[in-house]
């Protein structure tokens, strides 16, 4: 327990990867929605779709900080256990806290008709019919998956080098060639499109089981991984 | 006395190539070990292998009497600076300290202090921006500060000038004085520590050589000068690990105890003795000319 | 400094040597502390396991005696045995060695006394 918050304020140390850069990027590209709503007169909606940069960003930033942190720590007599558990508890705490941040910006969005300029930044067209608490797991949720999607992959290359990155997505490229490929042999696209369409709403809900199975592959990876 | 480390038949290999090859040994609480040979002798990777960062491909090794993999009772009495340590590209001198601070549970911030003064460190400077000399010199406080019961150093001073490298070695000898703990020093720099060493165990092509009292070790091989010929003649029949000659002169390393014997044998042909350092004996066992294996 | 050591032989064997010439010079006189252990180990950087053997090694001769708790002194009469030692060392090292020199040279006893005479003057 103490080792593993050990590992939790070495990543707090890190505010610069965690927080200030993400949100500097966010709020520069949200700035410029705001310019061009200002141009605009605010006569167009704009659906800007910026805010997948924050998402993009935390995808990318879990793979070098895994990289660079997981060598670092077993170097301090750090358990592979705690590492994981307090690299995730961080992911889990910095999805919160943006989450909450960008849910509150919606708000804000909504109150403001898009920032006085119907700019929809925050808060997605899709969201209209959600609940508050659905919106912010929508956001918690997403960051999230992103988090442990980056997390996985950077075990697997820990734990297999960029040999086990090839394989990995070889087989992807080979299992969706082959699926896409039984899905128009069979006709399905159509019912797959409708259940989406159907179900769009709920569609993050689906991203959990995948989280979690995610960080239990991530964890299995890398109570074998080695540094040398 | 109780040994901290107990390793019975470990290997390492990685596809056909064998680098650690069935070692055995132990190491005893709060003595200063020398793990000694060449570059690419498997030393390193024994000391991933004992705090679990590689796994062994088989073998038993325990560390305090248990298996080190994933066991904090085991891990967070011991702190392993290596010269390969990577940090995070953001982190500062002031970060990679105050981690340390909060992972060693002996942590002695005061020591800490004063270390970095001595080793005049810049606190704020990124460890990305260091030079060679002062990441090393990162390591060396880590490794002292951290007051851990097993401390291993593998190569600690790269890139550190005399001045810092002989710092090192007054505070290790003053700290370990002071608070006893057992120290492996891995270095392939055996002329300046080998005074600092109480035991020294030899690796080379991933097998131990010498696992012997350091103080013992010195005594056993004598260096023997004279004339080619008459060091010919003493040297018929004793075990040669090491032989020279200028002109009509030789010198000869002799691996045994030069007694009162070998000194009356020797001084009726005219040939002196000399002492050999340690670094000369390893040097000697472990180079290739060198007809070393010495099995007893 | 290292360097005061000389690598090639036992560092304990050394160090009781220093300590010997310490008592022999009378900078460390008859009932007075020896240094610790430690403080010998820091500043011949040595380890202090061996340091701790070297003053031993004395113990057992009865040149040092420990006193619980304070630490090690070192004994009545240490010196005058010493010397008795330093000249039976004295002859096998230097005597013996130097009439095998002579003998090899051909020179002969009273030459040799007479040379010993001559540089004592000269000193």
């Amino acid at each position: 327990m103490m080792r593993m918050t050990g590992v939790l304020k070495m990543h707090w140390r890190d505010k610069t990867v965690w927080i200030y850069v993400p949100w500097v990027v966010l709020l520069f590209s949200f700035a410029i929605n705001v310019i061009i709503g200002i141009l605009t007169k605010g006569q167009e909606n704009i659906n800007s779709g910026g805010i997948a940069s924050i998402y993009v960003y935390m995808f990318i930033a879990i793979l070098i900080v895994q990289a660079q942190t997981f060598p670092f720590s077993l170097g301090m007599s750090i358990r592979r256990t705690d590492y994981f558990m307090g690299t995730a508890l961080m992911c889990l705490l910095v999805s919160a806290g943006s989450s909450l941040v960008l849910f509150l910006l919606s708000v804000i969005e909504n109150m403001t008709d898009g920032w006085g300029v119907n700019l929809h930044y925050f808060a997605l067209p899709f969201m209209k019919d959600l609940s508050p608490i659905a919106r912010f797991g929508v956001f918690f949720v997403v960051m999230t998956y992103m988090f442990f999607l980056g997390f996985v992959i950077s075990s697997i290359h820990r734990r297999f080098g960029k040999t086990g990155l090839y394989v990995l997505f070889t087989a992807i490229l080979l299992l969706s060639s082959i699926g896409s490929f039984a899905m128009t042999y069979y006709e399905r696209w159509m019912d797959l499109f409708k259940w989406v369409a159907h179900h769009h709403q709920l569609l993050y809900v689906w991203m959990i089981p995948f989280i979690i199975l995610y960080a239990l592959i991530s964890y299995g990876l890398l109570r074998r991984a080695t540094v040398s | 006395m109780k040994p901290v480390i107990e390793v019975k038949r470990l290997n390492k290999t990685y596809g056909s190539e064998t680098v650690v090859k069935d070692i055995s040994f132990a190491v005893e609480e709060n003595k200063i070990y020398g793990l000694l040979g060449r570059n690419g002798a498997g030393k390193t990777t024994i000391m991933h292998m004992l705090t679990a960062q590689l796994f062994p491909t088989s073998g038993e090794m325990k560390v305090f009497g248990e298996n080190p993999y994933e066991n904090n009772r085991v891990l967070s009495r011991m702190c392993f600076i290596k010269e390969s340590q990577k940090y995070p590209d953001s982190f500062r001198v002031a970060d990679v300290l105050a981690v340390a601070a909060t992972l060693y549970p002996d942590w002695d911030q005061a020591y800490a202090q004063q270390l970095i003064e001595e080793f005049r460190l810049p606190l704020k400077r990124r460890m990305k921006k260091l030079s060679r000399g002062m990441l090393s010199s990162v390591g060396i406080i880590v490794g002292l500060a951290s007051r851990a019961p097993l401390t291993i150093f593998d190569e600690p001073y790269l890139g550190l000038d005399a001045v810092a490298r002989n710092l090192f070695y007054e505070r290790l000898i003053e700290d370990y004085g002071e608070h006893p703990r057992t120290v492996i020093l891995s270095t392939h720099l055996i002329d300046e520590v080998s005074n600092l060493l109480e035991h020294v165990i030899v690796i080379d092509n991933g097998s131990i050589l010498i696992n012997e009292n350091a103080d013992e070790l010195r005594d056993k091989a004598y260096t023997a000068v004279g004339s080619a010929q008459h060091v010919s003649t003493y040297t018929a029949g004793k075990r040669v690990i090491h032989q020279e000659s200028l002109g009509g002169m030789m010198t000869a390393t002799i691996w045994g105890k030069g007694d009162k014997a070998n000194r009356r044998e020797a001084e009726g042909l005219g040939i002196q003795f000399a002492p050999v350092t340690l670094q000369q004996l390893i040097v000697h066992l472990t180079s290739d000319k060198g007809n070393g294996r010495v099995a007893d | 400094m290292g360097s005061i050591m000389d690598d090639g032989r036992p560092i304990f064997i050394q160090i009781a040597e220093k300590i010997e010439d310490d008592i022999l010079s009378e900078g460390l006189p008859e009932e007075s502390q020896v240094p610790s252990t430690n403080q010998f180990a820091s500043f011949y950087q040595i380890n202090p396991a061996t340091a701790a053997k070297g003053v031993n090694l004395l113990v057992d001769q009865g040149i040092l005696y420990k006193k619980r708790g304070i630490g090690m002194f070192v004994a009545s009469g240490a010196r005058e045995r010493l010397v008795d030692k330093r000249k039976e060392q004295f002859y096998e090292q230097y005597i013996v060695t130097m009439i095998h020199e002579a003998k090899k040279l051909g020179i002969t006893v009273d030459q040799l006394t007479d040379m010993v005479r001559r540089g004592d003057e000269s000193k």
